[in-house]
């Protein structure tokens, strides 16, 4: 019978999970039941068609009835299957709606941190605007405590002039808490400012220096407050100072000449003096420059001009610890002295020094003044017709007059001149008085007796920018009257006789040899 | 008759008739329309998924045999097939009491 294959074809497709036998065991059930039943028909009807069409008629339709029992038999699996799909289907959905709520949630989040960000940045930015305020309102803000700002604005010559870059400005005092003292530098930059910010109230010193080394000289409230002034901050009052400075003069060619006496007529004299730069008036202040060196002029026995660098009689800080490491001035009745104690009998530049002979034994005040004369080196430098310096006023401070040596020192360098110390005047002396510088004790002693007083003569030039300038200078009366006293024979060069010590006819070492 | 009365009742036809001994689709159909003297002349395919069903429940269990060459399923009753179709009798005398009391009880009146 060929029902087998078609009941076989009836049936689903086999699947993994099903047994292994499930499919053949429903098609021989079935098959043994349609074939008994066959063979029963066939007895009772003897033709095949009819027993067939029979055994059909009560059996129903097989190939219905094989899947049925076959999706029976694998319900449990399918549906378990299905589950599983449908779960997987489910997870899958679920994963997938967890995605895009995750993502939803990302997404959202995102916006939520971009509006906090922003939000964050606009408080920040606000809060900077507040606090850029807030420091700007600064020195208002400092009125209630005990700071207040201090800017000093300054400008060249005029009120309204060009800002005045490179001053130097120092402030001192009790600038911060603790009441210590403190000093704070602040150079003026292109706009002309130094701002020292915050200080503490209270009176400070203000010292202020141009690039040229000129500083306010005012004396302040009585006091000698030299080369500086006294700013004072009061609570809750910031100060802004306006400070009008003197710019850098111009220059200017000056020519010096002597007009000797006719008491000095015909001798072959020296001329060396120094001079000072006066100090300016610019801005409600005056202006000097301090710590310069001065500026020398020399003139020959030839009338020859000469402009060197040196060293003076009197300079209070000479170039170190090995020259005039002490020096200073004493009152002596009428007149004043000047002292230099020599510690080394060397000199390593031109100038005209004073140095001290070592003295045994006791001594009274103003011997030492006495115990050497005072030497002059001048450096071999060419003549000059004019030269050139800053416009302005100028006076001399000291006036020495030397002659020519009676015979020139082999020991001494060839860029060296000797002129023999004669006498001088020191023209920057106190209370109307000058100082002559003597050659010796005796020589003081002796003009002392005859002149008790000398009255202090005004040397002041003026150097006008833009044309020639020639000064004449004339020797004081009193230096003259020194100059033509008669002198002793152990004038030049001898030492006093003290009474300590034994008389020494010979003259002191020089002192540029050791 | 009307199948929806035989379908309430063919598992219990079939836990009886099987109750006998161990018997196979075809003589199964048989005994039931001889027993029920031709009244019961269900379609015989529709036995089998009844007869599937009562296995997987566990009423019944199989054995395969060859006769004339063939290989047979033999069904028998478990003892839980036995419990079952013990209750489902006694769940059928009561009915049958009820309804023909009340079918019985008509006539007499009548």
């Amino acid at each position: 019978m060929e029902w087998h294959d078609d009941l076989a074809r009836a049936l689903p497709r086999p699947r993994e999970d099903e047994p292994r036998d499930l499919r053949r065991r429903i098609l021989a059930e079935l098959r043994d039941h349609l074939h008994t039943a066959m063979q029963r028909e066939l007895l009772l009807t003897g033709d095949t068609a009819q027993a067939r069409h029979n055994v059909l008629a009560r059996f129903g339709d097989p190939a219905r009835i094989a899947r049925k029992l076959w999706f029976d038999a694998m319900w449990e699996k399918i549906m378990m299957q299905r589950g599983m799909l449908v779960a997987l289907g489910m997870l899958v959905l679920v994963s997938a709606a967890s995605m895009g709520l995750t993502w939803r949630m990302v997404v959202q989040a995102g916006q939520v941190n971009r509006e906090l960000l922003e939000q964050s940045r606009a408080m920040n930015e606000s809060i900077l605007a507040r606090l850029q305020a807030m420091g700007n309102a600064a020195p208002e803000a400092a009125k209630s405590a005990e700071w207040n700002s201090l800017k000093l604005q300054f400008t060249w010559d005029t009120a309204d002039g060009v800002p005045a870059e490179g001053i130097v400005v120092r402030l001192q005092g009790a600038l911060f808490d603790g009441g210590a003292a403190a000093e704070l530098v602040r150079i003026s930059g292109q706009d002309g400012v130094a701002d020292f910010g915050l200080i503490r109230t209270g009176q400070h010193r203000l010292q202020i220096e141009t690039p040229r080394g000129e500083s306010i000289d005012d004396a302040i409230s009585g006091l000698l407050e030299f080369d500086g002034q006294l700013v004072t901050i009061l609570p809750g009052a910031p100060r802004t100072l306006n400070i009008v400075c003197p710019s850098q003069p111009k220059e200017t060619e000056i020519s010096v000449a002597v007009d000797w006496p006719e008491k000095l007529a015909g001798r072959p004299l020296w001329l060396v003096c120094d001079f000072v730069e006066h100090s300016r008036q610019v801005g409600g202040h005056q202006w000097a420059r301090s710590g310069r060196s001065p500026q020398f002029v020399v003139v020959d026995p030839a009338g020859k001009l000469m402009n060197p660098e040196m060293r003076r009689l009197e300079d209070g800080a000479p170039s170190g610890s090995r020259f005039f490491s002490a020096i200073g001035s004493l009152m002596r009745e009428e007149e004043t002295r000047l002292f230099i104690a020599q510690e080394k009998s060397f000199v390593e530049g031109p100038g005209i020094f004073r140095f001290e002979k070592p003295v045994d034994g006791p001594q009274w005040i103003g011997e030492r003044a006495s115990a050497c004369l005072p030497y002059i080196w001048l450096p071999r430098t060419d003549a000059v017709s004019r030269f050139k310096w800053p416009a302005g006023s100028y006076s001399i401070a000291h006036l020495v007059v030397g002659g020519e040596p009676e015979s020139r020192d082999e020991s001494l360098p060839d860029e060296l001149l000797h002129p023999q110390f004669l006498g001088g005047i020191d023209l920057t002396a106190d209370f109307g008085h000058s100082s002559l510088i003597y050659a010796s004790a005796d020589q003081a002693s002796t003009v002392r007796r005859k002149r008790r007083e000398a009255k202090s003569d005004v040397y002041e030039f003026t150097a006008v920018p833009d044309r020639p300038n020639e000064w004449r200078i004339s020797i004081p009366s009193q230096l003259v009257e020194l100059l033509t006293e008669p002198v002793t024979a152990d004038h030049f060069g001898a030492p006093p006789v003290l009474e300590s010590e034994t008389p020494n006819d010979a003259p002191p070492p020089l002192p540029y040899s050791e | 008759m009307d199948s929806r009365l035989l379908s309430g009742m063919v598992d219990t036809l079939l836990l009886e008739v099987i109750s006998d001994g161990a018997t196979y689709g075809y003589e199964i159909a048989q005994t039931m329309l001889a027993r029920s003297r031709g009244y019961f002349e269900i379609t015989e395919g529709s036995l089998y998924p009844a007869l599937h069903r009562l296995e997987r429940q566990k009423y019944l269990e199989s054995f395969w045999q060859e006769a004339d060459g063939r290989e047979r399923k033999y069904y028998r009753l478990t003892p839980a097939g036995r419990r079952a179709l013990a209750a489902k009798k006694k769940e059928w005398q009561q009915f049958v009491t009820g309804a023909q009391g009340i079918l019985g009880g008509a006539d007499g009146v009548a």
